[in-house]
C-alpha cells in the first residue's frame, strides 16, 4: 500500500510551521498538532543576506 | 542545559577571557546574569527571539523552576559556564552562532522596496496599532503629536484614554520630539534624559518608545542612503544621559538598539518593513512584536512608526 | 479621608505583564483613587509626586527598585493592597498554559514522532528547505507559502513521488485529510467522493455544494496552483489520483484546475482513461470534448461539477447543470424586480471577490456577453490600468499579489475589499457581485465585516435617485466555525440577494445585465 494511501488509515497528526492560526484551528477542532515556533536560521545576517540574495 | 545559539559578540568576549557575573533577575522565559564588565548577559528559553548578549536554551524549561537565585555568581569559560559549586550550568560550545548586528543595505545584498510600497506598509504600520496594539503603554501619549507629524492623525482613537499620566510627561514628550525632528543633537540628550524611564515595566514604555526611533533611524538611514555616521551620532545623543534614570535592562536594551543591535523579531520586522521580499510576513511579524511583554511591543512599533514618519517626511521638505 | 498605601520591594523584577495586571488590580480595588505601579526611575517618582502619591521612602528608590503606590480612602487597609500584590507577584507561571511550541521540525518530530503530515506557511524561501527536511523524514507536507521556483517545487514533488508521499503546494491553501480541514478549508461531511484541486477556493465551492446536495468527501487533495503547468507536469495531481483509485473509501473522483499545459492534460486525463470508478473533471472552461474523449465527465461550472458527483455517486446520469435551484417564475420574477428598481444609465457590473477561482469562474461564465476589465482578465487587453481603479464590467481577485502587499488576504481580514465598495462612486454600476467564504482559515466573520459597507453604498446610491444591486454566494456549510445560517439572513436583510452557488449567482447577474439593455 503506498504512503499516501497508508495516510488515509491513520489518524491524522500534524506539525505546523508558520502561521499560528492554522495551528489554533486545528487545536480547536481537537486534531493532534505541534506547533514549531519558527524563526528564520539563527545564523545571523550575513547568512540571512545571502538568504536574500538568492531570493532575487 | 545546553545553548542551540549564542550571540556571536558574548562567545568572541568569552573566548578571550574568563567572565564571572552574579545572577541578575530569574523570569519565566529568560534569566539576566550582570557580568564584571556592568553588561546583562541573558538566557532564553526557545520560546524567545535570539536577542543581543543571549545565549539560547534547547530545552523548553521554565528558568524559575531551576535552582539559580538572584544573586548567585557563574563563571563563563570557553564551553561552559558553571555555578560557584562547580556544576556545570549551561554548555554552549556547540551552539549556533548568532550575530546581533543590523541587516543594512550597505553591501548590496538586501533590496530595497519601493518608497510607494513602505509608505504603505507603514500606513499598515499604523493601522496596526490603533487596532491591534496594547493601549496601557505610550500609545495615549501619541495624540499630542497630531501638530508635530503629518498622517499620525489616524492614531486618534477615541478610546484611547489620555489621563494625567499622560498630562504629566507632555510637555516634556513634545519637547523631544521637536528636537529631534530637528535634529538638534545637544537638544536631544537633554530632551531624552527627561522623559526616559517613564512608564511602567521592567522596561518603561518611553524607552520601548526610544528604543523604537533609534532603530527607525539607522534602518531608515541605511534605506534612504543617507549618512550613517549621522544617524549613530543621534542616536548616542538620546542614550547620552541615560544612566542611573532607569532599569539596568532597559538601560542595555536602548544602549544595544542605539546601534541597531535587537532581537530577531525586531530585526525581521525591519526587512519585511524596507525590503520587498518578505511581504506575506509583514503582519506575521508586527504580531510577533506586539507579542512582547505586556506593552513594550505596542510601545517599540510606535517608536518605529513615529521614527520611520518623521524620516520619510523629511525627505519630502 | 484618604491617605498613601505603598509597597516597595527592593532590587526586585518582576516581568512586565505581571507589573501590567498589578496596576490593573490594585486600581480595581473599591476606595482606591489613584495608583502607580513601576520601578523607582527618576520620572516614575516624580510622576508619583505629581499625583499626589509620594513620600520619603518612595524618593530614594533606585531604578532598580519595584513599588507600588496608591492613594486610597481609609476604609481601604494597607494589608489589603499588600495582599494583592503578594498575590500576583508569587502566583507561579505556570508553562502549561503555552504548550510546549518546539523550535525545528527536529524538535518537533522528536516530540511527536508518530506525526505524519507537515503544514507549512513561513516565507518562500525557507519553506522549500523545511518541506525537504519534512519529506527526508518521511513526512507528508501541505506547502500553503508561494514565492516558492518552479524548480524547488520539481525538485520537492519529484522527492515526494519517490517515497510515495504527499507534497501539496507550493501556493496550497485548501486539503482535507481524514476529513481534517487543512488551512483553509470548510467543514465538509465524511463521505466518498475524493477531490484532487490545484485550486484553493475552486475545491472549497465543489466541496461545499456536495456537503449541500447532502453527500460528503472521502478526501480532498491540494496540488497547488503551479502543478499543472508545463513546468511541474501534473506530478502530484498524477499522485493524487493513484492514491483515490487505490482508496476503497473514494467511489467517485473529481478534478479541478485552471485549463492545464496541453500536454499536461493529456497526461491526466490518461491517468483516469480507464478508471472503474466514475471521475468528473472541471478544467473551469477546459476543452470539454477531449475530457469526454478519455471517458471522463466534463463541467460547465464549479457547482455543475459537484452536482455530477453526487449523481454519479448516487447511480444516476451526470447531467449538465446550467439553470437555478429556484423554479423559472422564481427568477423571472426576482430579475424584473431588480431590473424596475434601476436608473436610467445605470448597467455595468462590479464583481469583488476574494477568492481567485470565483473570480475567474465568474468571468468565464459572462463572458459571452460581456467585456469584463479585470486584475486578472481572461485576455490582456481587459487589463486594468490601475487595478485599483473600475472601468466598466470590472471583475477583483483581491487574493491577488497587488492587493495582499503587506496586507492579510481578504478571506482572513476583507479590509481591502471594505474598502474598494467604499469608494467606489460610479454612478453607471448597476450590480454588484460578491463571495462570502466560510470556513477554517477564514475570518470569524466575513459577512458582518462587509455588511457596513455594503449598506453604505447601497444608501449613497439611493441617496442619488438610483439602485445598487447586491447579489452574492456563502461558500460554506452548516458545520463550518461561523454561522451560516446567519451569514445568509443577515446579508438578505440588508437586501442583497443570496444565491446557493458561485454560478448561479453569475448567472442570475448575467439575466439582470441582459435585461436592463
Amino acid at each position: 500500500m503506498s504512503k499516501i494511501n497508508e495516510l488515509f488509515n491513520k489518524e491524522v497528526k500534524v506539525i505546523n510551521i508558520g502561521l499560528e492560526s492554522f495551528y489554533n484551528d486545528l487545536k480547536k477542532q481537537k486534531v493532534s498538532v505541534t506547533h514549531v515556533n519558527w524563526r528564520p536560521a539563527a545564523g545571523g545576517n550575513k547568512k540571512l543576506a545571502s538568504l536574500l540574495s538568492r531570493l532575487k | 542545559m545546553n545553548a542551540s545559539a549564542i550571540c556571536s559578540e558574548l562567545y568572541k568576549i568569552i573566548h578571550k577571557q574568563q567572565l564571572i557575573g552574579r545572577v541578575h533577575s530569574v523570569f519565566d522565559s529568560s534569566l539576566n546574569i550582570l557580568d564584571e564588565n556592568g553588561q546583562l548577559i541573558t538566557f532564553l528559553n526557545p520560546n524567545k527571539p535570539m536577542s543581543p548578549n543571549a545565549i539560547k536554551v534547547e530545552e523548553n524549561i521554565s528558568f524559575l523552576d531551576l535552582s539559580i537565585k538572584q544573586g548567585q555568581e557563574l563563571t563563563f569559560s570557553k564551553e561552559f559556564a558553571i555555578d560557584e559549586k562547580g556544576k556545570r550550568i549551561i554548555c554552549y560550545n556547540k551552539a549556533t552562532l548568532w550575530d546581533k548586528s543590523p541587516t543594512l543595505f550597505e553591501g548590496g545584498n538586501l533590496f530595497r522596496d519601493t518608497l510607494e510600497n513602505v509608505s504603505e506598509k507603514l500606513n499598515n504600520m499604523g493601522i496596526f496599532i490603533l487596532r491591534e496594539g496594547k493601549k496601557y503603554g505610550i500609545v495615549p501619549l501619541l495624540r499630542t503629536l497630531e501638530s508635530r507629524i503629518e498622517g499620525i492623525e489616524l492614531l486618534l482613537d477615541e478610546d484611547t484614554v489620555f489621563s494625567k499620566k499622560e498630562e504629566f510627561i507632555k510637555e516634556r514628550f513634545l519637547s523631544f520630539i521637536d528636537s529631534y525632528i530637528n535634529e538638534d543633537i545637544e537638544e536631544i540628550s537633554q530632551g531624552a534624559s527627561k522623559i526616559v524611564g517613564y512608564g511602567i515595566g521592567l522596561t518603561p514604555s518611553m524607552d520601548d518608545f526610544l528604543s523604537g526611533i533609534m532603530l527607525s533611524r539607522i534602518y531608515l538611514s541605511s534605506y534612504l542612503h543617507q549618512d550613517m555616521d549621522r544617524a549613530y551620532e543621534i542616536n548616542k545623543a538620546i542614550i547620552k544621559h541615560i544612566i542611573n534614570k532607569t532599569t539596568l535592562v532597559s538601560q542595555e536594551m536602548m544602549t544595544h538598539s542605539s546601534r541597531g543591535d535587537v532581537n530577531e523579531d525586531l530585526r525581521n520586522l525591519m526587512l519585511s518593513f524596507l525590503t520587498d521580499r518578505y511581504t506575506e510576513g509583514f503582519n506575521e511579524c508586527l504580531k510577533r512584536v506586539a507579542d512582547f511583554g505586556a506593552t513594550s511591543g505596542t510601545d517599540m512599533i510606535s517608536g518605529i512608526y513615529v521614527g520611520s514618519l518623521i524620516m520619510l517626511l523629511n525627505i519630502r521638505r | 479621608m484618604s491617605s498613601i498605601k505603598y509597597e516597595i520591594r527592593k532590587n526586585a523584577y518582576y516581568d512586565s505583564v505581571t507589573l501590567m495586571i498589578i496596576s490593573k488590580e490594585i486600581k480595581k480595588i473599591g476606595g482606591v483613587e489613584e495608583a502607580l505601579v513601576g520601578m523607582g526611575t527618576d520620572l516614575n517618582k516624580e510622576l508619583a509626586e505629581n499625583l499626589g502619591i509620594t513620600n520619603t521612602e518612595i524618593k530614594d528608590l533606585t531604578p532598580n527598585d519595584f513599588f507600588v503606590t496608591a492613594l486610597a480612602d481609609d476604609s481601604v487597609e494597607i494589608e489589603t493592597i499588600s495582599a494583592e500584590v503578594e498575590r500576583l507577584l508569587s502566583a507561579k507561571k505556570s508553562s502549561s498554559d503555552s504548550d510546549y511550541m518546539p523550535p525545528t521540525l527536529e524538535s518537533a518530530i522528536n516530540h511527536d514522532p508518530d506525526s505524519n503530515i507537515v503544514v507549512i506557511s513561513v516565507a518562500g524561501e525557507y519553506a522549500a528547505a523545511e518541506a525537504r527536511k519534512a519529506l527526508n523524514n518521511d513526512l507528508h507536507v501541505m506547502l500553503f507559502s508561494d514565492n516558492v521556483t518552479a524548480d524547488q517545487e520539481k525538485e520537492l514533488k519529484e522527492l515526494a513521488c519517490q517515497k510515495g508521499l504527499l507534497m501539496m503546494g507550493p501556493d496550497c491553501g485548501t486539503a482535507i485529510i481524514n476529513n481534517v480541514p487543512l488551512a483553509f478549508a470548510n467543514v465538509i461531511k465524511k463521505g466518498h467522493i475524493g477531490i484532487v484541486g490545484a485550486s484553493g477556493t475552486g475545491t472549497q465551492e465543489v466541496s461545499v455544494i456536495v456537503d449541500k446536495l447532502g453527500e460528503g468527501v472521502s478526501q480532498v487533495i491540494g496540488t497547488g496552483g503551479r502543478d499543472l503547468k508545463s513546468e511541474i507536469g501534473g506530478l502530484m495531481m498524477l499522485q493524487g489520483i493513484e492514491a483515490l483509485k487505490n482508496d476503497p473509501q473514494t467511489k467517485v473522483i473529481v478534478l479541478v484546475s485552471k485549463p492545464p499545459a496541453a500536454e499536461v492534460a493529456e497526461k491526466v486525463l490518461k491517468a483516469i482513461e480507464n478508471s472503474p470508478k466514475p471521475v468528473v473533471v472541471d478544467f473551469i472552461g477546459g476543452d470539454r470534448e477531449l475530457i469526454e474523449k478519455y471517458g471522463a465527465h466534463a463541467c460547465l461550472s464549479l457547482e455543475d461539477a459537484a452536482r455530477k458527483a453526487v449523481a454519479l455517486l448516487r447511480g444516476k446520469e451526470a447531467k449538465d447543470f446550467e439553470g437555478f435551484d429556484l423554479s423559472d417564475a422564481e427568477i423571472e420574477k426576482l430579475v424584473d424586480g431588480e431590473v424596475a428598481k434601476f436608473a436610467q444609465g445605470q448597467k455595468y457590473l462590479r464583481g469583488f471577490y476574494t477568492g481567485g477561482t470565483l473570480t475567474d469562474e465568474a468571468m468565464k461564465l459572462l463572458s459571452k456577453d460581456l467585456d469584463i476589465y479585470s486584475n486578472i482578465p481572461l485576455s490582456s487587453e481587459y487589463q486594468l490600468e490601475d487595478v485599483k481603479v473600475s472601468k466598466e464590467h470590472t471583475c477583483i481577485d483581491f487574493g491577488d499579489d497587488e492587493f495582499t502587499r503587506g496586507k492579510p488576504h481578504p478571506m482572513i481580514d476583507p479590509v481591502t475589499r471594505v474598502e474598494r465598495l467604499t469608494k467606489e462612486e460610479d454612478d453607471e454600476v448597476a450590480v454588484v457581485l460578491m463571495d462570502f467564504v466560510l470556513g477554517y482559515g477564514s475570518h470569524e466573520d466575513p459577512v458582518g465585516e462587509m455588511l457596513p459597507a455594503i449598506k453604505a453604498a447601497k444608501d449613497r446610491m439611493a441617496a442619488k435617485g438610483k439602485y445598487l444591486s447586491v447579489v452574492g454566494s456563502i461558500c460554506g456549510t452548516e458545520n463550518d466555525p461561523q454561522d451560516l445560517g446567519e451569514s445568509q439572513r443577515r446579508l438578505e436583510e440588508a437586501g442583497v440577494i443570496v444565491m446557493p452557488s458561485n454560478a448561479q449567482a453569475v448567472r442570475l447577474t448575467g439575466r439582470i445585465l441582459n435585461k436592463i439593455k
